[in-house]
């Protein structure tokens, strides 16, 4: 098959200035996923994966961070306009806090039975369920 | 200064055949801006990976969508083949192949079906879907379904096509492509059609890389790019160009899909003959253990599907990002500056599934 796939792991603070070297590089913003970790290990119970995903002529380049699911990250839709979608998607299903989004939804993209579902953290999901203070 | 006007368009509107809202923000008949919103029917599909064994999840994985379901299933299956490094017999490659171009030719004729009750011809949208239903003849017979058909297994197909219906396919398609042609006259030169699509809803090529436009919406604003060239399944046994088109405007967006359908029958004739004879699937035993990104070009667009795999038959993550997620940036940025009349017609344009959006 044509195309690579190149998966880096980077740091958090890295994700903005990588990011804006691949929109300087041409690349375009594929998708951004959130995975728990909590499946993977003990050590892990409580950690997220967030995986940004370019592409350039059929390249594919995935930049991955872990995070607490407490973490607060920053938006990367000054760069990619696109961005905030899956950002607003990273938020309302996993309960990522993620700052200076071009269009936040705050936490209504989704609107799901329970807010942040695939949030690993049992407590935080219960405490978004019981005082509801992430929609407004 | 104008007064602004907020009209909410959505999440119930009679072109959508499902919920999604627009909030249309108009200066007089002028959109000046919109703001989507979706996630009334998320259905948290991704999340039953957890609780279905990785080979059942076929099934779940085609029923993303209705329209383009064969692919979904087919994409999932890669995805797993390719982790556990299985290799599909080239007779069940190409069958898949085969169903994934039919899928391609079925959902562009229903949506030229759509785009027609759109802009109000609806004798034209009766003669496309009448044209579609051969298309799901054919699937009925090959596969048992006309929607959801699960023939997509890891490991390969669980259905073979004999050789006499194979052939016969060819023959029924080149009918296909005659009535086709018969109605994608009225669809590129009719001036009352070309009213409603010339001009209205341009996405510019810079407008569209930036934004992250996919499939046909890509490539009517002038983007070369068709994930296909990748190279998977039997596309490499296929010679095919990328369809563009230049204007970036609803005119162009149908112009790009009746291309790909003639292109699909191009694709079909091209690997009938070339189908080899022999087992359609090999058996899969074990479990993954791995991830993996896999691309494949769906009728609306490039979808990836990403699979995380720890080792037992349950799989700790699947993701899907479907063409018509990505395309909603560039729909907003369409709407800018529309007449409030042309909203349903260029929303239409971009093919939106909604059932993909919110698997």
């Amino acid at each position: 098959m044509k195309g690579t796939i190149e998966t880096k792991e980077i740091a958090l603070s890295e994700i903005f200035p990588a990011s804006q070297k691949m929109k300087d590089d041409g690349y375009r913003l594929v998708q951004i996923c959130c995975t728990s970790l909590a499946a993977g290990s003990v050590e892990h119970a409580n950690a997220l994966e967030m995986i940004y995903s370019f592409d350039k002529d059929l390249d594919l380049v995935n930049l991955k961070i872990t995070i607490g699911a407490n973490t607060e990250i920053g938006s990367i839709s000054p760069i990619y306009p696109a961005a905030y979608l899956y950002e607003n998607e990273v938020h309302d299903l996993f309960g990522v806090s993620i700052k200076d989004m071009t269009l936040d939804f705050k936490g209504n993209l989704y609107k799901t039975a329970i807010p942040c579902p695939m949030n690993p953290d049992f407590k935080q999901r219960l405490r978004y369920i019981v005082t509801g203070f992430e929609r407004e | 200064m104008i007064k602004q006007t907020i009209i909410p368009f959505g999440p119930q509107h009679p072109v959508l055949p499902e919920p999604l809202q627009l909030d249309l923000i108009l200066e007089d008949e002028k959109v000046v801006q919109a703001i989507p919103s979706i996630g009334y029917v998320h259905r948290g599909l991704e999340t039953l990976v957890t609780k279905q064994e990785y080979q059942e999840f076929v099934y779940i994985a085609e029923r993303i969508c209705g329209i383009c379901s064969f692919i979904h299933g087919m994409g999932y299956c890669q995805a797993i083949e390719e982790i556990m490094k299985v290799e599909v017999p080239e007779r069940g490659v190409f069958l898949r192949t085969i169903w994934a171009e039919l899928s391609r030719i079925h959902s562009h004729l229903l949506w030229l079906g759509l785009a027609a009750d759109a802009f109000g011809f609806e004798n034209l949208f009766m003669q496309a879907w009448r044209i579609r239903e051969t298309i799901l003849d054919i699937f009925e017979r090959t596969t048992g379904g006309r929607v959801i058909f699960s023939v997509c297994k890891v490991g390969g197909a669980r259905k073979d096509i004999p050789g006499n219906i194979l052939a016969g396919i060819g023959t029924t398609l080149e009918n296909v492509r005659k009535e086709v042609v018969s109605i994608a006259k009225i669809f590129l030169n009719d001036n009352s059609v070309k009213h409603r699509t010339a001009g209205v809803g341009v996405l510019s090529e810079q407008d569209a890389k930036d934004l992250g436009a996919v499939g046909p919406v890509l490539r009517a604003s002038g983007v070369s790019s068709d994930t296909r060239l990748r190279g998977y399944a039997a596309y490499p046994h296929a010679e095919f160009d990328v369809i563009t088109h230049t204007d970036g405007d609803c005119y162009a967006r149908c112009a790009v899909r009746i291309g790909e359908i003639y292109q699909s029958i191009d694709i079909i004739h091209q690997l009938i003959p070339k189908t080899p004879e022999g087992a359609v699937d090999v058996k899969v035993i074990g479990a993954p253990r791995g991830e993996s990104y896999m691309r494949l070009e769906q009728p609306r667009g490039e979808v990836l599907y990403y699979v995380k795999a720890n080792g037992t038959r349950l799989l700790d993550r699947f993701r899907v990002r479907t063409p018509t997620f990505a395309n909603i940036p560039p729909l907003v940025q369409m709407l800018q500056g529309c007449d409030v009349a042309d909203v349903p017609n260029i929303l239409l344009t971009i093919d939106p599934c909604i059932s993909c959006t919110e698997r």
